[in-house]
């Protein structure tokens, strides 16, 4: 198992990120969604809010306008916007 | 002989279709432009968006979804044959070189190949130039789509996804592909017929995962899945809408590119021509005075 999960943001109009993170927070439809490596496999609904990720002791944030979705699997995030 | 002023009418003919395809060349470089940058920022969606659904098609929970269905291909409950949907993604304008003949052709070749049975083909078609090509030789048009008459190109494709996935989910054809044009670069397009549903699976494939997808909230599961399939397909079908735009434009302004250029070889032949023609009939005239002056002598 790897140590870090890889997070992929893509919106309609291109890539807002991709990289790697030791945790992450996801606001889903069934509430703010956590995820450490090794996540099962987990699709949902996204709702506006932000992403939260934590890469050491840094913590970034990603804005959610417009729905979507996200697809976890195999230590991946992928997060599809709607916007 | 040939007429002088017919020469010099038709030298100045030629120049008007020169400037009128230099213009057209130009109006197609900046409209290739645009449809270059909307289709490469959808670009990234799209193929995130594969592979997010190739991630899913591992799992084999998810294949009781009704786009993974193969067997309706053979026979319905009727034992009547269901047919096939196939997409063309053709243009509304002409004047782009052999952009929407080879698309036809891919699908004469295509059909006889992948759709031994012609009258099981329910052909769904963009574009005006499609539209009247099949129309021409007698094909069952289930839905046809024109961009100039849509307001935008996203409305024209989530409409005609609608009717493919209703048709597709009531039985009514059992496979959709899609011919268009692949963009590769402002040279080079090729028509590629491509599979859109049901959606490939991995029945006998190593890298099954049969884990399964956690889908929450839970008590509408199906319909998530079900969003993100549909969502998939209309994606799908909204890039290569846009990758045709691009392509279209290219193609044209390769096209117009060509024609100038023609053209201009055209006024070329003709000058000479013209000018031998003249230095001819200049020759006559002095030949004419000096046998008049050595008359009179």
């Amino acid at each position: 198992m790897s140590l870090n999960i890889r997070i992929k943001v893509v919106d309609k109009k291109g890539l807002v990120f991709e990289g790697f993170a030791d945790f992450c927070e996801i606001p889903t439809e069934a509430g703010i969604e956590g995820v450490l490596p090794g996540h099962i496999n987990f699709i949902s609904n996204l709702i506006e809010g932000k992403i939260r990720y934590k890469t050491g002791e840094t913590v970034n944030e990603i804005d959610i306008v417009g729905g979507g979705f996200v697809e976890i699997s195999g230590d991946c995030i992928n997060v599809m916007i709607n916007s | 002989m040939p007429n002088l002023k017919s020469i010099k009418r038709k030298i100045s003919s030629v120049k008007n279709t020169r400037q009128i395809t230099k213009a057209m060349k130009m109006v197609a470089g900046a409209k290739l432009k645009r449809n270059q940058v909307a289709m490469n920022e959808f670009k990234t969606y799209s193929s995130s968006f594969d592979g997010v659904i190739n991630n899913i098609s591992k799992n084999t929970v998810l294949y009781s979804h009704p786009f993974y269905k193969k067997n309706l291909l053979d026979n319905d409950k009727n034992g009547d044959k269901i047919s096939r949907g196939i997409l063309i993604i053709s243009t509304d304008r002409g004047l782009c070189g052999s952009f929407n003949v080879n698309l036809f052709k891919l699908f004469f070749e295509g059909l006889e190949t992948t759709v031994p049975n012609a009258d099981s083909t329910k052909l769904y078609i963009l574009g005006k130039k499609g539209f009247d090509f099949f129309k021409k030789n007698d094909y069952d048009i289930a839905f046809k789509g024109f961009y100039s008459e849509s307001e935008s190109i996203y409305d024209l494709s989530v409409q005609l996804s609608d009717v493919m996935l209703n048709d597709f989910t009531e039985g009514k054809i059992g496979e959709i592909y899609v011919i268009s044009n692949n963009y590769i670069s402002v040279l080079h397009q090729r028509p590629v017929a491509e599979r859109l549903l049901p959606l490939n699976s991995y029945d006998n494939g190593e890298n099954k995962n049969s884990g399964g997808y956690l889908t929450e909230p839970v008590s509408y599961e199906d319909d998530i899945i079900d969003k993100i399939f549909k969502d998939y397909i209309r994606t799908k079908i909204y890039f290569k809408i846009l990758e045709s735009f691009a392509g279209e434009q290219a193609s044209r302004m390769y096209a117009m590119d060509n024609a100038t250029r023609n053209a201009g070889k055209l006024i070329n032949k003709l000058t000479i021509i013209y000018n031998k023609a003249r230095q001819a009939a200049v020759t006559l005239e002095i030949l004419d005075i000096i046998n008049g002056v050595n008359a009179v002598k």
